[in-house]
């Protein structure tokens, strides 16, 4: 039980990190800058969301395992039936999901601050770092906090990617799975319990994040 | 100095900026005045960097910080175009505290702590902001908000200043105040500063040139006392206000024009109707504020530019009275005179009473009329 606590935990805290370094400059790029078919790369980033995660899963296995690019990855970073196929799949659901809340919150600054810092002599790399971020913190923190709870929950892509090994790829969902398939009812019990004090705990961490300050209910 | 030549800008189909031209020298304060979207916002936009016009050369004390001309294009990015930019509402960084926001473009520059405190306090001094340093934006009213842009702006040593509607977010009770100390401020930094605004009150208050930019052209520049005189649409004239009359040329000599206007014979100088001449229908302009109502006593003498108007409506504001009058050939005159001036004459002014006004002689000026 404790290896699939621990192993939820690292594999959900590092989709969700690079999900978020990853959706910074996605979401930044849809948000503040205009080019041509922004609107067809918003659809297609945003397709794994509307996708079960099953057939999502199916898809990652498909393109590991048929096509030459995937192939390649695969052999540098060992995605099928391992951990790391855990944290690609859990990063392919949450991804949208994320990127869709940094926009949201990067649409809600005015550009004008931006356009200060710029005069001001910031770059807009540093702009970026030194404004938009600062002023988006609820956003960020809003962002991390739903990616993690669903990368918790995140069971048909992984198990699809990842396969489900006990003491291998066995994370908090799937674990209940192989406990509930050999009937090992107390057990599966005992699981839903730690994975609803998790996301509890994350869930309620996000109404306390507000106005970009911590605060005690 | 600021040059401008050609700039062109569209959104589109939609023309923002049509070959715009203009020069702002050192230590002058211009204003862009002009309706909402008039396209101002995107000149300073284009100016500071943020935006880049489609056509045109811009440069600043002789350097070309932006050039495109077909496929040519230069463009040096606004941080190292040494612009001191405060937009509309000031977009202070809320993250940060008055210290901190005054220090943000000091820090960009790497200057040594020691020197980055010296300039902060110093500029806290120059806009009275002692005291205030430890506060955040939300902390701090209209006018200190105001105060911290242009502290921040001015940070680091700009070459241009360039302000949004400075004044726009400002409570009616402190405007005055503030565009007086503003005023003060500019006068003392003695840079290039340019000023978009679509208030009158502005306008005349600060600026040493006004440009007006109707439709994406800049459709006069001039200093703000003579600008009647350089007015050349009826458009450009009822934006500013004025009373504009429908005339025409009965007499000309080197010293006076006589034009025909309103059921009277206006004197005018013939310096502000040098492109007219007798027999040519003319605009003819005037502003409400320099209009005389003539005393009831005098009503039956004929002065000079006077004329006969009957009173349409009466509005009483604060400051002064606001009268719709119409001439003996139906055309509309606004008038605007002090109460303190023509209190004592309200009760011989009513709706409907005909009544006498004058209208100096040195306050009116005549353009062709380019739209009927």
């Amino acid at each position: 039980m404790s290896f699939a606590v621990k192993l939820s935990l690292i594999t959900a805290l590092t989709s969700t990190t690079a999900a978020i370094l990853l959706g910074i400059p996605v979401a930044y790029t849809l948000s503040r800058l205009e080019f041509k078919g922004k609107r067809i790369v918003e659809t297609i980033l945003m397709l794994p969301f509307a996708m079960p995660p099953i057939a999502l899963g199916a898809t990652l296995l498909l393109f590991f395992t048929n096509t030459v690019l995937g192939k390649i990855v695969n052999s540098i970073l060992n995605v099928v039936f391992e951990v790391p196929g855990l944290i690609v799949a859990q990063f392919t659901v949450i991804f949208p999901m994320v990127i869709k809340v940094l926009k949201s919150s990067f649409d809600m600054v005015d550009e004008r601050y931006e356009a200060v810092a710029r005069t001001l002599g910031y770059t807009r790399f540093m702009t970026l770092v030194k404004v938009l971020l600062p002023m988006c913190k609820t956003g960020l923190v809003s962002s991390f906090i739903l990616g993690f709870t669903r990368a918790l929950g995140g069971f048909g892509a992984s198990v699809t990617l990842a396969g489900a090994t006990r003491f291998k790829t066995e994370t908090l969902p799937i674990a209940i799975y192989l406990s509930l398939s050999s009937g090992d009812i107390p057990l599966t019990v005992a699981l839903i319990i730690i994975l609803l004090v998790v996301a509890f705990t994350t869930l309620l961490s996000l109404h306390v994040v507000r106005g970009g300050k911590v605060r005690i209910i | 100095m600021l040059e401008l030549k050609s700039i062109k800008k569209s959104y589109g189909h939609r023309i923002v900026l049509d070959d715009v031209s203009f020069t702002i020298g050192k230590g002058e304060v211009a204003i862009l005045l002009g309706p909402n979207g008039a396209g101002k916002t995107t000149m300073l936009n284009i100016i500071a960097g943020i935006n880049k016009p489609d056509y045109g050369t811009i440069m600043i004390d002789g350097r070309i910080v932006f050039h495109r001309n077909g496929s040519t294009m230069i463009n040096v990015p606004p941080e190292h175009r040494g612009i001191g930019y405060v937009p509309q509402d000031y977009a202070l960084f809320p993250h940060l505290t008055v210290y901190e926001n005054i220090a943000f473009g000091l820090k960009a520059k790497r200057l040594p702590k020691t020197s980055m405190k010296r300039r902060v306090r110093e500029l806290l001094d120059l806009l009275g902001l002692n005291g205030l340093e430890h506060k955040y934006p939300h902390q701090l009213s209209g006018g200190e908000k105001q105060k911290v842009a242009l502290a921040r702006a001015l940070a680091s040593e700009p070459r241009i200043l360039l302000l949004d509607e400075p004044l726009s977010s400002i409570d009616p009770e402190f405007k005055e105040y503030i565009r007086w100390e503003l005023k003060g401020i500019l006068k003392r930094l003695n840079i290039i500063t340019l000023i978009v605004t679509h208030d009158l009150n502005d306008t005349w208050a600060l600026a040493d040139r006004v440009l007006i930019m109707l439709g994406g052209h800049i459709v006069c520049s001039s200093k703000p006392d003579d600008i009647i005189f350089n007015i050349k649409s009826r458009e450009v004239a009822k934006f500013l206000g004025f009373n504009v009359l429908e005339g025409w040329i009965v007499e000309k000599n080197t010293y006076h024009t006589i034009v025909y206007c309103g059921g009277a014979n206006l004197k005018v100088q013939t310096r502000s109707s040098t492109k007219v001449d007798v027999g040519d229908r003319v605009l003819v302009l005037f502003r409400p504020d320099d209009i005389v109502i003539l005393s009831s006593e005098n009503a039956n003498v004929d002065y000079m530019n006077s004329m006969e108007v009957t009173v349409q409506d009466i509005q009483i504001t604060k400051c002064n009275i606001k009268l719709i009058l119409k001439t003996n050939d139906h055309q509309v005159i606004k008038a605007e005179v002090s109460r303190g001036y023509i209190i004592h004459l309200m009760r011989s002014i009513n709706k409907g009473s005909k009544i006498r006004i004058q209208i100096p002689i040195e306050y009116i000026s005549l353009c062709r009329p380019q739209t009927y």
